[in-house]
């Protein structure tokens, strides 16, 4: 085996300061006289610092919910079939403004969806603010939660919060945005964390005007609503 | 052989299938998500910054210029800009800064994503590593033992550990390198 060879069998133990002190010495010789077993080690020295960083060799990242991927996409596709379409409608003012809310989900249970006991209340006032058109309060199962509403130009867009959301085997919760008739048009999917509460900002393609009511399901096919409120 | 980040971004705006986004995201949104989830420590608002990047990187797609920078450095770009506007949706502003105080703490914020992104990164290069290497490296760097301790611990040869050592180090960056963490 030759010098350089051996050396650098060495120069990790050397690099974490782990070696015998005969070793360290025998390193450092060769060291002073060999360039390239030189750059080597630079090329190691960074190191320590960087696992010092970690904290621990075992500090595991967390890994994102396999949901995440299908909700990048399913956002790319709404967005990509959306814009022209909603550019037509962004300008006109929302055609429930103003009017009185109607309060139940009445409506919703047509849908072929499972619904558990929910009790729903829901306000959608006039803008507030420069883009803001309404804002709704859904609450269901001892779920509250609050959202704005904008119109965007990919349709609309929620900045949602809510808490007392069921949170034990960490589920996915979906917004829907529903109309009188016709589909559902999903907002995106999200998670709570331990304590039930979320804060995320989802866009659906839903145009403002096109749908009544807005509600949150647990599973990302809208098999368990859990809250809703109304828009009218 | 895969198919470059660059090209994938060039295809984005007339693909309408979602497939390079999703080949983007499989190569690039556990590290993001990490990232996010360092700096914000908060679940929800990591997937939210992962949703806005990427739909930032289709929306901007003409604007990627490969000359200017990897793809990676586009991306992180494009997720620290989110991430410093949740911190100041959810800041509480000083009832009186003084002047100069948003550039300062701005200058600390991008300072603490720094740490952030690299701790991620670190933490994941080891991740990536063999069993065998990662315990090395835990025994010699976290543990504090002299490479024959560990040979004797593990019932090793010496010769063995010195190795592994090294072997282990050269392939954490190597890892390294290819997040673009410099030495």
């Amino acid at each position: 085996m030759s010098e350089c060879t051996e050396i650098r069998e060495l120069l990790g133990g050397h690099v974490l300061g782990r070696l015998e002190p005969h070793e360290a010495e025998r390193v450092a010789r060769h060291l002073e006289t060999c360039p390239h077993c030189r750059r080597e080690r630079e090329e190691l020295a960074g190191l320590p610092a960087l696992l010092d960083l970690a904290g621990s060799a075992d500090a595991k990242p967390e890994s994102p919910p396999a949901a995440l991927e299908e909700a990048v996409l399913d956002r790319f596709a709404r967005e990509r079939r959306a814009p022209s379409a909603a550019a037509r409608s962004a300008p006109r003012r929302p055609r429930w403004s103003g009017r009185r809310l109607r309060l139940g989900l009445a409506g919703a249970a047509a849908v072929a969806v499972a619904a558990v006991a929910l009790v729903l209340s829901g306000a959608l006032s006039s803008s507030e603010g420069e883009e803001a058109f309404g804002h709704v309060n859904l609450r269901g199962g001892g779920a509250t939660a609050y959202a704005d509403l904008r119109a965007v130009r990919e349709g609309t867009r929620l900045d949602l919060s809510v808490k007392g959301l069921p949170s034990g085997s960490k589920p996915v919760y979906q917004l829907w945005c529903i109309p009188d008739r016709g589909r559902w048009i999903s907002g995106g999917t999200f998670r709570v964390d331990a304590a039930g509460r979320a804060r995320v900002r989802l866009t659906s393609a839903a145009k403002p005007g096109d749908y009544e009511r807005i509600v949150i399901t647990r599973g990302e096919h809208g098999a368990r609503m859990l809250a809703g409120g109304v828009v009218y | 052989m895969a198919v470059s980040d660059a090209s994938l971004i060039g295809r984005l705006a007339s693909d309408p299938t979602g497939d390079g986004l999703r080949t983007l995201y499989r190569r690039y949104g556990g590290e993001l998500y990490g990232f996010a989830l360092n700096a914000l420590h908060d679940r929800g608002l990591a997937e939210e910054v992962v949703q806005d990047t990427f739909t930032s990187v289709w929306r901007n797609a003409e604007r990627y210029d490969e000359e200017r920078g990897s793809f990676r450095t586009w991306l992180y770009a494009l997720a620290r800009n989110r991430i410093v506007d949740l911190r100041r949706r959810a800041a509480v502003r000083p009832p009186l800064a003084a002047p100069g105080m948003a550039e300062e703490e701005l200058g600390g914020l991008d300072r603490a994503l720094e740490d952030a992104l690299l701790r991620w990164q670190v933490a994941a290069s080891l991740a990536r590593l063999s069993q065998e290497h990662r315990e090395v490296l835990r025994l010699a760097h976290f543990q504090a033992l002299t490479l024959r301790e560990i040979a004797e611990a593990l019932g090793l040869p010496l010769g063995t550990v010195k190795s592994r050592t090294y072997y282990a180090l050269r392939h954490l960056r190597l890892i390294l390198d290819e997040m673009e963490v410099g030495p």
